[in-house]
């Protein structure tokens, strides 16, 4: 081979695969030589490796070495973990029952526009729609509900009791229905703000307190020198400042407007304009995250729907916020207002996985028309769009969605000034009044709240400082549930007939034509379960199984029949369709000196007319083998591992009645 | 009253997910132990390498959780990879270059002098000397075409061979080579710039 020179214009790639050593050792030899004797060459050889090792030596900020860090991203993929497994079940479902394919819908969408004309005479009562009774309560004290048990005895509200003298304490109470009795859990300095909401596993309560910069009480003050943001942990009771500020020109109260969703705290600062989160799972003193610096600084309007939050942006559009990913989406506008000048958009509101936008298309003398449009989090394509016409005027203080079925008006109307709550059916297209009239005639409004599954009414302060009012349990306007999802493996599949299927020993003995290699070899790829039980406990099949490894513990080879974990599926992974291997190869594997740290520690998985791994058979000590729950009497080893079959095999007694394992909900395709 | 007042105002504007409720599904724990162990043996690569990648720690820490939420969706297949290493570089690249691409403000705000120094008091380490060369290298690398910057970070700083990081990138070995050799080229060229500037 000839010497190398410049004159040869040596190709640089060259010079990098003999830095990354991949080149025979002839040729290596030569470009080495080159390079000593080549200045060029050489210093760029030297040059590869000076960035190397000036790369290999790049150290991260501190920030993103810290454990915290790595913890935090883990809780909160945790979260992800759990919460994609509820949405692709929704998804699931919903492609199931065809609601689901946005294209089709959005074209479904623009030729069908519901116009609902709903004549309905105010007053008129359908108490059949609430059936069991609601909830009825009543309280000494003046408070505003912010939580309510599943079981609705329990209410955790916020207190602000009065005396003659004016002076006020503020507490927030859990308070017992059924006993009718309030526990004060936080009571406040004399003249504080006082704001609570708690954790939806009810392991943190926050609320916000203020002191108002007039000196009065927080009935009269609208701004405060000095506002805080608190966390109480309500197991230990310990509370904590979140965040806090003053201010001696004056702080608005609604300065820190918070959510407690998915174990983490979301706030607001109008300072900066930021929505922040604080994972309250690793404790309240973890660092804050900021969501976005482009909040408007609004009260109160920001929502959170694990993962996303809906808010206003100061480009004066609501934005939806992954927070998991940042992807920030601008919602798309309403149409332009009918009153000229004034904002027509109510509410973008969360229910479930969608968005539903509503706002007030029109509004004449006893006759008011809102507009909803409904909305995947995942996107801007309208799923459905509707109007609905309510034959009274100014109805629309307030709206929310029960569910995308039931939509909840509230309010004052024009004509007596009463309050009025009322429920409409988008199904059957009916408006009810849920509110009693006595409620409002205290000359306050009804107030409507929806927690949980509750639908709380309350009646507002009564002059005379006591308040009453209803709960509503609304799931029983639950939509009927969807189709049940895909089969269980319990369910024998379609194509197979016979059950169980068996095959002969091969001419080698069992486990000879499996083979371990490399890769995992995945023509066929499928599944198989087996559970085996001593005197009704169970003993896992480990993990590892099948699968060769080196001294590190680093996978070398996978055998064709292998196990993940220790939940008993066998991963039948073959160059061929179609090739079938039986428990007995299974267990000849198995036996392999190389698993036999993966023995079980009864005995090696051997099954003879004798023994069961390592135990006696006898008339006392007995096989009972099932298969896809059935019993089975022949040879277990002759058994083919079957997709989604589940063969349990029992020593001894009791007999075990395991559940069929859940191929689908694991992953793992049947 | 005043805030009862603000309490009902946002009280309206809520709506509950829980009254729209899903059946459960269950993740055994033992699937999720075993995967938080995979996690906690390599996130610490992917974030560092998404860090190089993005000069954005927030960034950063998003889109290694994104790579490692779809390691849990591959989770049974990948697990029992020779180099699960691999796989993960190359969904967190694929992820760091969509999100080069959505974002519209330029790469590389490098972390403000005062967090990085009290960054590294914390922890000991001389912080002028640490930042100045962490910073510089930082630059040179936000300085480099993605595809460069990935393919010098793969290799470099965290080991793997050529071919492997080509893979990454969906890029053929000889194309790796070429691209490393420009790169290289380049990161030196930057290096000495921003060394100079400082």
């Amino acid at each position: 081979m000839m010497a190398i020179t410049c004159a040869q214009n040596i190709d640089r790639t060259r010079i990098i695969a003999l830095y990354d050593n991949v080149l025979p050792a002839g040729e290596v030899t030569l470009l080495r030589e080159h390079a000593e004797s080549c200045p060029s060459c050489g210093a760029y050889l030297d040059d590869i490796g000076d960035t190397m090792r000036l790369l290999s030596s790049h150290r991260l900020p501190a920030s993103m070495e810290r454990q915290d860090r790595q913890d935090q991203v883990w809780l909160s993929l945790r979260h992800q973990i759990m919460q994609r497994k509820k949405r692709s079940l929704i998804v699931s479902l919903a492609q199931n029952t065809g609601i689901r394919s946005l294209g089709a819908v959005a074209a479904a969408v623009a030729l069908v526009v519901l116009f609902v004309q709903v004549l309905h005479v105010f007053g008129t009562q359908q108490p059949s729609i609430f059936s069991p009774p609601p909830i009825h309560f009543a309280s000494s004290v003046a408070f505003t509900p912010f939580y309510v048990s599943a079981d609705g005895a329990t209410i955790l509200g916020a207190s602000d009791a009065q005396t003659a003298s004016a002076t006020s304490s503020a507490t927030i109470t859990d308070f017992n229905v059924p006993a009718e009795k309030a526990m004060t859990l936080y009571s406040a300095p004399a003249n504080q703000l006082l704001d609570g909401e708690p954790a939806s596993d009810g392991s943190y309560l926050a609320w916000a307190q203020g002191t108002p910069a007039g000196g009065g009480d927080t009935a009269s003050d609208t701004v405060f020198s000095s506002l805080s943001l608190n966390v109480m942990n309500l197991q230990t009771k310990q509370t904590q400042t979140i965040a806090s500020k003053s201010d001696p020109n004056g702080i608005t109260p609604n300065e820190y407007g918070f959510q407690l969703a998915h174990a983490s705290l979301f706030w607001q600062d109008n300072d900066t304009h930021s929505l922040l989160m604080r994972d309250l799972a690793i404790g309240a003193t973890g660092p804050a995250r900021t969501l976005t610096s482009s909040f408007t600084g609004s009260p109160y309007v920001f929502q959170v729907s694990w993962p996303y939050i809906i808010y206003p942006h100061i480009d004066g559009h609501e934005h939806l916020l992954n927070v998991t990913t940042g992807k920030d989406t601008a919602l798309p506008d309403p149409p332009t207002p009918f009153n000229s000048g004034q904002t027509n958009l109510m509410s973008y509101q969360f229910v479930g996985t969608t968005v539903i936008a509503s706002w007030l298309l029109n509004d004449t003398y006893n006759k008011s028309t809102f507009q909803y449009v409904s909305y995947d989090v995942a996107g801007t394509t309208p799923l459905w769009s509707e109007r609905t016409t309510i034959n009274f005027h100014d109805i629309n203080l307030n709206f929310f969605a029960v569910n995308d079925r039931l939509f909840l008006f509230d309010g004052l109307t024009l004509s007596g000034g009463k309050g009025v709550t009322l429920l409409y059916d988008r199904q059957s297209r009916q408006l009810t009044t849920i509110a009693p009239k006595t409620y409002a005639d205290i000359g306050n409004v009804a107030n409507a709240y929806l927690l949980g599954k509750w639908l709380v009414l309350t009646t507002g302060t009564s002059p005379a400082g006591g308040m009453s009012g209803a709960l509503f349990d609304t799931t029983q306007f639950r939509k009927p549930p969807p189709p049940t999802p895909t089969p269980q493996p319990s369910t024998p599949q379609p194509t197979r007939t016979v059950l169980p299927a068996t095959g002969t020993v091969p001419p080698g003995g069992y486990g000879t034509m499996i083979q371990c290699v490399s890769n995992e070899q995945l023509s066929q790829h499928i599944h198989a379960n087996i559970q085996i039980y001593f005197n009704g406990k169970n003993e896992p099949i480990p993990a590892g199984v099948g699968i060769e490894t080196d001294n590190s513990g680093s996978p070398v080879d996978f055998c064709w029949l292998h196990t993940h974990q220790p939940d008993g599926v066998v991963h039948i992974e073959s160059p061929h369709t179609g090739d079938k291997f039986m428990v007995g190869d299974f267990l000849a594997m198995w036996d392999r000196p190389e698993f036999q740290g993966r023995w079980l520690p009864e005995g090696p998985p051997v099954i003879t007319s004798t023994s069961f791994f390592g135990q006696p058979l006898d008339a006392t000590h007995q096989l009972t083998v099932y298969v896809q729950g059935k019993i089975f009497t022949g040879d277990p080893k002759t058994l083919i591992l079957q997709s989604g079959e589940n063969i349990w095999l029992e020593y001894g007694t009791p007999l075990a009645n395991p559940t069929p394992f859940d191929f689908v909900g694991n992953g793992l395709s049947p | 009253m005043r805030w009862l007042s603000a309490i009902s105002l946002r009280r309206y504007h809520e709506a509950s997910g829980e009254v729209e409720s899903v059946p459960s599904t269950s993740v055994s724990p033992a699937q999720v132990e075993a995967f938080e162990n995979f996690f906690r043996q390599y996130e610490s690569r992917i974030a560092g390498y998404l860090w190089r990648m993005l000069g954005d720690e927030q960034a950063a820490n998003d889109l290694s959780q994104e790579t490692f939420l779809r390691a849990w969706e591959h989770f049974a297949e990948i697990s029992v990879y020779p180099s699960p290493a691999s796989w993960l570089f190359r969904v967190a690249t694929n992820l760091a270059f969509t999100h080069l691409r959505r974002r519209s403000a330029p790469v590389g705000a490098a972390m403000p002098l005062t967090d990085a120094l009290a960054d590294s008091e914390d922890m000991g380490i001389d912080p002028i000397a640490q930042f100045d060369e962490r910073d510089v290298v930082m630059q040179a690398l936000l300085g480099l075409p993605a595809k460069q910057r990935a393919l010098l970070v793969l290799r470099g700083v965290y080991g793997l061979t050529t071919e492997e990081a080509g893979r990454a990138l969906e890029i053929s070995l000889a194309a790796a080579r070429k691209m490393l050799s420009r790169a290289h080229q380049q990161f030196r060229d930057s290096y000495q710039h921003a060394k100079e500037g400082k």
